[in-house]
This record gives C-alpha cells, sequence and structure tokens, in this order.
C-alpha cells in the first residue's frame, strides 16, 4: 500500500514538474517579435481597408435620420449588454466625420508602427467602436480582425518593421551606434502574445470544422454546401457554378475538403513538421473560398491571422540578416 | 571534438521571475476560461451548466467588450433560407406606386454590400421573435424613406431572400435559357409601412381578413 502511494506521489510530482515546465516554456520563453510586427502591418492595411469601406456610409447608418439609430441598436442589444463605442456619442455628419477622420489617422499610425504601444490600444478600440455601434452589420470577419488587434496591443508589436523601429535606429546612430541598442531583445511578451492568437486561430478553425460537422441540413456531408454559397450571385466575387454543376465529383471534393482543412489546421498546426504545408495549404484555400463566398475579407483576415504560426526566425530570413546564431534557441524550438 | 550546441529542450531559456509568472498565469488561465465560456455557451443547444458560466462575475462584459462573445461556428451555409441573400424592399405607395426602394442596392466594394447583407441577414434571424422581428425592419425602413423625403403612406415592406436553384435543376434551366437558371426571390416577412402620429408604423398582415400591428414608432 505504501509503496502505491509513493508511487503515486512520484507520478504527481512529475507530472506538475513536467506541467509546470511545459508551460513555462510555451507561455514565458523569449521570442523575437518579427512575427508580430508582419502581422501588425497585414491586420492594419485590414482594419484601414475596414474603416475606409465605412466612409460611403458612415452619416447613412449612423447619422441623424440614419438607418440605425443609437436607441435602436442599444434596445437590440438588450440591458445587459456592455458594448460601448465612441460612435454612440456623436451623430452629427461632421462629429462623425472628426470621430472618423481620427480613427483612420490611429489606425494608419498603428500600421506603419508610430507610438505603437498606444496606438495599438487605440486602434483597438477605434475597430471595436465600429463593431459595437451596429453589430448588425457585422460578419465573420470582425471578431478576427478584433481579436488579432487585441493580441497585437499585448506584445512589442512594433518593435520591427516600424516607425518605431527606424526611430530607434537613428537615435542609436546619433548617439555612437552602440550595437546593443539597435539589438531587438527576444521577449516574453511577444511569446503570450503571438501564443495566444496561435491558441484562439486553432480554436476558431476547430469550431468552424465542428460547426460543418453539425450541420442540420446535411449539406456538409452530403459534400453539396460549395453549391450554395457559389450560387448566391450578388456576394460571390467569381461565378464558378458552371464547373460545379457539370462536375459534382470537383464539388464534392472541394466541400469536404474544406472541412478536412479546418479540422487538420485547427489540430496538426501544432506539429512543426506539418506546420509549413497546413500555412501553404490555408493560402490556397482561403482564396478559393474568398472567391465563391464573397467573404473575401473573413478569408484574409483568416489568413492573416494563421500566419500567426510562421516563426520569427522564417519572418526575418525573409526580411532581413538571420536572427539565430549559432548556439542560440531558435525560438520557434520552443 | 567539438560538442554540439544545446537542443532545445536541454537549453533553458530565460524566464521572467516567479512573480510575474505567477501573475501573468493567472491573467492567461482567466483569459482562455473566458474563452472557453463563450464557446460552451454559444455553440448548439446549451445545458444549463453550460447556461450559467455565462453568468460567472465579469466573463460576459469582459467578452463582450472584446467582441468575443461567440463560439466562431461559422458554417458559412446550411443552405437554409437565413443562409441566403436576403434585402428589403419597400414599394411606394401614392404617388409612385410602382416605384421601390432596395437595400441593399449594387454596391463597391464589396464588403460594404456584404454589410448591409448582414443588416438583412440580422432582420431574417430575427424572424419568428413577435417583439423584435419588426424592429429593425421599422427602423431601416423609416431611415430610407426619411432620407428620400417620403412621409406619406401606407408603403408595403417585405424581405426577400434569394433561394438559388439546386444544382440539379441549374443545367436543365440553363439549357432552356430560363430567366431563373439562377435562382428566385422569396418573401421571408412582408408588412405594411403606416405613417401614424408622425411616425411609421409596421402593421403585419397574416392574412387579407387579418391585420396586427407589431410595431410602433418611438
Amino acid at each position: 500500500m505504501t509503496r502505491i502511494s509513493q508511487q503515486a506521489g512520484r507520478y504527481f510530482e512529475t507530472l506538475t514538474t513536467r506541467f509546470g515546465d511545459g508551460w513555462n516554456r510555451f507561455w514565458f520563453a523569449p521570442r523575437d517579435p518579427a512575427t508580430l510586427g508582419m502581422l501588425r502591418i497585414l491586420t492594419g492595411c485590414v482594419a484601414l481597408y475596414f474603416l475606409a469601406t465605412f466612409s460611403p456610409d458612415l452619416v447613412r447608418f449612423f447619422g441623424p435620420q440614419g438607418l440605425l439609430p443609437v436607441e435602436t441598436v442599444r434596445n437590440l442589444a438588450g440591458p445587459d449588454s456592455f458594448r460601448p463605442s465612441v460612435l454612440q456619442y456623436v451623430s452629427a455628419p461632421s462629429e462623425l466625420w472628426a470621430v472618423h477622420v481620427a480613427g483612420l489617422v490611429i489606425v494608419g499610425l498603428f500600421t506603419a508602427g508610430v507610438f505603437t504601444r498606444v496606438t495599438s490600444v487605440l486602434a483597438l478600440v477605434v475597430i471595436l467602436s465600429y463593431i459595437h455601434r451596429a453589430t448588425m452589420l457585422t460578419g465573420p470577419c470582425e471578431p478576427i480582425l478584433a481579436m488579432t488587434i487585441f493580441y497585437l496591443c499585448l506584445g512589442p508589436a512594433g518593435a520591427r518593421y516600424s516607425v518605431d523601429a527606424w526611430r530607434r535606429r537613428r537615435r542609436a546612430a546619433q548617439h555612437g551606434g552602440v550595437e546593443e541598442t539597435l539589438e531587438i531583445a527576444p521577449s516574453t511578451s511577444a511569446t503570450i502574445a503571438t501564443r495566444l492568437l496561435q491558441l484562439h486561430v486553432s480554436l476558431v478553425y476547430v469550431m468552424m470544422g465542428i460547426a460543418k460537422l453539425a450541420d442540420p441540413t446535411d449539406v456538409w456531408w452530403l459534400g453539396e454546401a460549395m453549391w450554395w454559397l457559389a450560387a448566391r450571385p450578388d456576394s460571390r466575387l467569381v461565378d464558378v457554378t458552371w464547373l460545379l454543376a457539370d462536375h459534382p465529383y470537383v464539388l464534392n471534393g472541394w466541400t469536404h475538403a474544406q472541412v478536412i482543412f479546418e479540422l487538420a489546421f485547427g489540430l496538426l498546426i501544432w506539429n512543426r513538421l506539418a506546420r509549413p504545408l497546413l500555412v501553404v495549404v490555408a493560402a490556397g484555400m482561403w482564396l478559393l473560398l474568398a472567391l465563391v463566398s464573397g467573404l473575401p475579407l473573413f478569408c484574409l483576415m483568416m489568413f492573416i491571422a494563421s500566419l500567426a504560426f510562421v516563426s520569427p526566425a522564417v519572418v526575418l530570413t525573409l526580411t532581413e540578416a538571420p536572427a539565430v546564431r549559432p548556439g542560440e534557441v531558435p525560438a520557434e524550438a520552443i | 571534438m567539438t560538442s554540439l550546441p544545446p537542443t532545445a529542450s536541454e537549453a533553458t531559456p530565460t524566464l521572467p521571475p516567479q512573480g510575474v509568472r505567477t501573475t501573468l498565469s493567472l491573467l492567461l488561465v482567466i483569459h482562455l476560461f473566458a474563452l472557453l465560456v463563450a464557446v460552451a455557451s454559444n455553440f448548439l443547444p446549451v445545458s444549463p451548466m453550460r447556461a450559467q458560466l455565462r453568468d460567472v462575475p465579469l466573463v460576459r462584459p469582459y467578452l463582450q467588450l472584446l467582441h468575443m462573445d461567440l463560439a466562431y461556428n461559422y458554417h458559412l451555409t446550411y443552405a437554409t433560407e437565413v443562409d441566403f441573400e436576403h434585402r428589403l424592399v419597400i414599394q411606394l405607395a401614392g404617388n409612385a406606386p410602382d416605384e421601390a426602394i432596395m437595400l441593399p442596392t449594387e454596391l463597391w466594394p464589396p464588403v460594404r454590400q456584404q454589410r448591409v447583407y448582414n443588416l438583412t441577414r440580422t432582420m431574417a434571424l430575427n424572424l419568428g421573435d413577435d417583439a423584435i422581428e419588426g424592429v429593425l425592419p421599422r427602423t431601416v425602413a423609416a431611415g430610407l424613406l426619411a432620407r428620400r423625403d417620403i412621409a406619406t403612406g401606407p408603403n408595403r415592406l417585405r424581405l426577400e431572400y434569394f433561394q438559388p436553384v439546386r444544382r440539379e435543376e441549374y443545367g436543365r434551366l440553363t439549357e432552356t435559357g430560363s430567366t431563373e437558371r439562377n435562382g428566385t426571390f422569396r418573401t421571408a416577412y412582408e408588412a405594411n409601412l403606416i405613417r401614424f402620429g408622425g411616425q411609421w408604423s409596421l402593421v403585419k398582415q397574416a392574412s387579407a381578413s387579418e391585420a396586427a400591428p407589431v410595431v410602433d414608432g418611438p
């Protein structure tokens, strides 16, 4: 009996120690912020486009005698709803435009990486303000956009590929060019931001796959779902109904591949060997889906969020000198 | 003989101090729990326990604030009515009996059009709930009419959806040159827009002999 309890004790000791070590490595091992820098630029561009496309409809939706008065939106959301928005406090066209232009400037600064620690938080406030002002205008893209910017706020997203980085280099050059000041140290906050985004993206992929498996009308199981997406004339960007109508196996294969891809990405992306392959496949799958579904911004945002799995070393290899020197632990190995 | 560089498992990366790690771990666990609540309480029929998870203090406002209060169950289509494109049609009465205001009209870039489809889809999702089904159509219709300075009624409001043809029928309809080879518009909701007391009200006509007001203006 004593031996069993000793073995059980040792088992739990090993379990907690290994879990603790794994937890610490996963969340806190410092990593280079290169991936976050790349994500900041890409997400910022989408956020800018998202905001800019509100310009023609700004007064029509939110202005006086607009289609979506604040009171109606608030009543539909219910008394328990907590969705604050800067746009709830303005309705005059001049005020709306002032807030809108300010929002565009803030998101532009965030994208360029100017005072990124501040502008990332402000950009999140701006994007959430538009989302919360009228959630009935939102589709699947907005949650992905909001979550990506939220996680970029947590890490040093402006440490690379930014005006902040350029200003730091220039300052260092003016003060004698000490090499250390030019070095961008790997940081724990970069790891936390990246890991949170990775986990959240995986969750989204898995839930998308499960939602299709839970299909009450069986169109995903029957391999016909892509037809129903492609057959919506006003939404699609490209008409492929001629192809899908005559080639049922193409239709079935594409539909099933979409579900398999979503589930596979969510689960297998954690395997380092499968990662590059899945990211490349994701580019193709999201491009095809964007063309038929009429949700290009959502598809683009899903692909950008998926790039959180690209290691900083790869980003650095593509953009500048290799970050990992001999003997140094590569960030992606952790 | 040169030694190999340490592998990832052998190397100990520089970690933050224990106190910082503990605090951050606690915050991470809280955030991950909130995400779990969002998914568990929004997806498929919800058990009482899953529903109660939302009542954990501060979880719901936290999720709503970050627009994360959802299950991310993007199925894209189940080929049901609400999955197709909806449009709001106001058939004008009075001086312009044949004129109609439509939402959306063709908008560019496509993301603008998609935004309006999200709006009309929300109207479709609210159908069946007598308390709110007419609120959004009436408000949007009032806005559309005000922008064209129309203050006379009654006007006819319809929420229509585009029903695409089944794949099997598509080939046959294409061969015959049918104008309906893509599909047809069907009515999901219909009501009269009546001006009363300076406000627009919506009167849903269930049958020819029956008319009941569903939403009054503020």
